[in-house]
């Protein structure tokens, strides 16, 4: 935090208007207020983080040998990860539950939502939002657990598709990272539908009507003006989900605790399992710095996508 | 469904713009049944006697289910550390995500882009991975199975998304008004209380509700440090 009080003096006549001027420059004192968020940061997430820089060089456990006298290992935490075929299991089952879930499924999803809701009847899109809001305000475990029912043999979906003469479905069973992907489309959709529908309102209705007496058709006017207009908020919204879908963990541990035979072990259960479970400390943070890596470069491709005027 | 799209209120009355009102509404329909059975399981098998995994009207009703879990135990005591965890660390959270976001909006600094791309990367940072370490941070320092080491810990936990959403609202504020309240002679902490925070409160209302939900909906954090 640098304050460069020197120049301070001739810098503090009138503010000049416009957004690039507000206010004074940063003072001592004027800073003080941004202490308690500093320490808080510094104290709970930069000192963890920092710390599991140390941690996964270690055999660090819970029982055993590395609990009693922690000793350095070097980078064997991390040849131990990149040689297990349970690793790279988990790495493939997170890219597909990213991609299913967050990109495809809660981004398309939502958009829809957003548009549907602008000419559906007003009381019906507001029940229906009122329900996908509430799915994602529901806290993590009852989702997984009512997801879980969804999916389940004797659940709601079986009996749904029995109704209309479909057969029975085994999605846990059978597919189980497609059951947890949907189960997350189901729970996070909500997000990505308010920022749509925020930034679709904030589109002059003018633009719209200029491209209709242009003759585009509604396909044509979504492609070339809509999203176009929308592109920031879908850049930002793309990196948002991934980002969250990446370290989702108590929804796949509810409903599938990452079974069966790992088929739906996300990197976080992966790590979960192997820190916890099997109290290797060590080598479950090395996981975790692995995580932490893919999701600092995907923080790193959001921050480039973000508008300039909200970095400023 | 289709009787309840006729009182549409049309603004344009073309047959194009009715049947395209039509077809949403359809569709918002499916969408919404799908949302719609897994929380109307949740509801109907609640007051079910005999309640199967799967969604069904109940053949006999009963309050029975609420009354085996109406206690101290089960629910009550849960329910309080809930509300304290939470609680407390929204409040936390938006305390130091104000205080934090005052400054950056309303001084020039240097270090103010660096800074504000250093909280904007750390909202994206995946919270499940520090797990470990601030479990075995918390061991060390006695932390552990403490309700302020986890309040401290969830407050920082959402505080970089909490600083980014403030810091926006805050900037639609115009410094006009707060101008006045310096030549007033007003502070920093005097005129962002009586000036700046009345004119955010929606904004501010959104980012304590955000914080709040998002903290009610974890249940990693505090199973890996209480």
């Amino acid at each position: 935090m640098s304050t460069d009080a020197p120049t301070a003096p001739e810098r503090t006549a009138p503010p000049r208007r416009g957004r690039s001027h507000l206010g004074d420059r940063l003072t001592t004192a004027r800073a003080l207020p941004m202490l308690p968020a500093g320490l808080l940061l510094i104290g709970f997430m930069l000192g963890p983080i920092l710390y599991s820089l140390y941690l996964a060089f270690t055999d660090s456990a819970i029982r055993g040998d590395g609990a009693s006298d922690t000793s350095f290992v070097g980078v064997s935490n991390f040849v131990d990860a990149f040689t297990d075929s349970d690793f790279w299991n988990s790495v493939a089952l997170t890219l597909v539950f990213t991609i299913v879930s967050a990109v495809i499924g809660q981004n398309v999803l939502g958009m829809l939502l957003a548009l549907l809701m602008e000419r559906a009847h007003r009381i019906l899109s507001f029940a229906v939002t009122s329900l996908v809001i509430a799915a994602w305000i529901l806290p993590e475990v009852v989702a997984g657990y009512l997801l879980y029912t969804f999916f389940a043999d004797e659940g709601s979906l079986n009996t749904l598709l029995g109704a209309i003469g479909l057969p029975a479905q085994d999605l846990l069973f059978s597919a189980p990272i497609l059951a947890v992907s949907f189960a997350n489309i189901w729970r996070g959709t909500a997000f990505s539908m308010l920022v749509y529908s925020a930034a679709l309102s904030s589109v002059p209705a003018d633009v719209y009507e200029s491209a209709a007496l242009d003759g585009a058709g509604p396909v044509r006017r979504f492609r070339s003006v809509t999203l176009p207009l929308l592109r920031p908020a879908i850049a930002t919204n793309l990196m948002l989900t991934t980002l969250q879908t990446l370290s989702v963990f108590g929804l796949i541990f509810i409903m599938t605790g990452g079974g069966p035979a790992r088929q739906s072990q996300t990197l976080p259960l992966y790590m979960y399992e192997q820190a916890f479970s099997y109290g290797q400390l060590g080598y479950g943070t090395a996981v975790a710095l692995l995580l932490l890596l893919i999701g600092a470069a995907a923080s790193l491709v959001y921050l480039r996508l973000l508008p300039e005027e909200d970095k400023r | 469904m289709s009787a309840s799209t006729q009182n549409i209120p049309v603004t344009r009355r073309s047959s194009r713009a009715r049947s395209a009102a039509t077809a949403s509404s359809a569709a918002m329909v499916v969408i919404g049944l799908a949302f719609l059975v897994p929380l109307l399981w949740v509801v109907l098998a609640s007051f079910d006697v005999e309640a199967s995994l799967s969604v069904a009207w109940p053949d006999s009703w009963s309050l029975g289910n609420f009354s085996a879990i109406w206690n101290t135990e089960t629910t009550f005591r849960p329910l309080a550390n809930s509300l304290i965890l939470c609680g407390g660390a929204t409040v936390v959270t938006m305390t130091a995500a104000v205080l934090c976001a005052y400054p950056m909006s309303r001084f020039r600094f240097r270090a103010k882009r660096p800074l504000l791309l250093t909280i904007i990367f750390s909202t994206g940072l995946p919270i499940t991975a520090i797990m470990i370490p601030v479990y075995s941070l918390f061991v060390q320092v006695n932390l552990i199975d403490s309700m302020g080491g986890a309040i401290l810990f969830l407050g920082a936990s959402s505080l970089p998304y909490a600083i980014f959403l403030t810091k926006g609202f805050m900037d639609g504020v115009p410094v006009e008004i707060e101008e006045s309240a310096w030549t007033e002679g007003a502070g920093v902490l005097r005129a962002l209380w009586s000036v700046v925070l009345p004119l955010m409160r929606s904004g501010l209302a959104v980012a304590t509700i955000f914080t709040f939900v998002s903290m009610w909906g974890t249940s990693s954090s505090p199973s890996c440090c209480c």
